[in-house]
């Protein structure tokens, strides 16, 4: 057995710590104990409005939260997941030179306003040759 | 380990007072023993002892005989002062503490020791240990309680028990080797 475990073995088997004045430390024990058991046996009708509020108000807070999450989490699936299934128009698609997704969305949407003018005309032209 | 008679705990759990005290005298000394190797500091654990009779007057009503009650003493003592370590800055050891190992290890025969002596000695040996290692540390070597008391005390499984162990004895070996002994 080596000099290491000579000295943990010696400290097991050593006068442990000990309080010096133990019936202090009692009486500070059995007075704490006192107030405690005071303070938790009689909660004033005050206090126990105001726990009552508080919970009502917590319990209020977390359903707020929950709806607020649940209702952001529905806008984005609204709205996300059509741009996202549509496949966004890459740049040379508008053929502009656009390089911002602003900008290709600008580009699309002119795109789309000259289809609807084009489709128009073609039912107008139609309708005159009717 | 402390012997705590059942009909001693069957009292304080029907809100005897004069019992609950009977318990505190009786116990007072093996939770400040491990608070003050814990913490390194009287002050620190004395509040510690306090906090822990508090707790255990609060709770006795769910205490399980089928355990030990000075295992389960033990658990409500070693998660305050976890949570106390977590709190505080690192246990630092200071300069003199060498000498009181040095004249500990040196002497013939069982020396008795002070409690400040206590604290310089665990301050040394343990300063670079995390608050499990220490706490493992504490109960299984200095406390002398089996691996299964530690399992119980501390809530570990035998696996955390065996490496907070081994890690916290070979730290403790390297730093007095650094100091000197073999």
């Amino acid at each position: 057995m080596n000099n290491i475990d000579v000295i943990l073995e010696r400290l097991q088997s050593a006068k442990q710590p000990a309080l010096e004045h133990p019936e202090e430390l009692t009486d500070r024990i059995m007075s704490s104990l006192d107030s405690l058991g005071s303070e938790v046996a009689t909660p004033s009708p005050a206090e126990r409005l105001k726990g009552n509020t508080l919970l009502i108000l917590r319990t209020a807070l977390s359903l707020a939260a929950m709806w607020i999450i649940g209702f952001f989490i529905y806008l984005q699936f609204d709205t996300v997941a059509p741009v996202a299934q549509e496949s966004l128009p890459s740049t040379k698609d508008t053929g502009s030179g656009s390089s911002t997704l602003k900008e290709v969305y600008k580009d699309r949407l002119c795109q789309d306003c000259k289809k609807t003018i084009r489709y128009t005309q073609i039912r107008s032209k139609l309708y005159e040759n009717k | 380990m402390t012997q705590i008679d059942e009909a001693l705990i069957t009292r304080c759990q029907t809100g005897d007072k004069d019992a609950f005290r009977s318990l505190v005298e009786t116990c007072q000394g093996m939770v400040f023993s491990v608070a003050l190797k814990m913490l390194a500091d009287e002050e620190e654990a004395k509040d510690i002892v306090q906090e822990t009779f508090l707790r255990v007057w609060l709770n006795i009503g769910k205490y399980d005989a089928c355990h030990s009650f000075t295992t389960w003493l033990y658990a409500i003592a070693s998660r305050l002062c976890l949570d106390r370590l977590k709190s505080r800055s690192r246990i630092i050891a200071m300069p003199e503490d060498e000498a009181v190992l040095r004249r500990y290890a040196s002497a013939d025969g069982q020396l008795e020791l002070e409690n400040r002596e206590w604290m310089a000695i665990v301050r040394l040996m343990a300063e670079g240990l995390s608050p499990k290692q220490r706490l493992v540390f504490t109960l299984s070597q200095l406390e002398g309680l089996s691996s299964q008391e530690v399992e119980e005390a501390t809530g570990f499984t035998a696996t955390q028990v065996k490496s907070n162990l081994y890690v916290a004895r070979q730290t403790i070996r390297e730093r007095l080797k650094c100091l000197g002994y073999e």
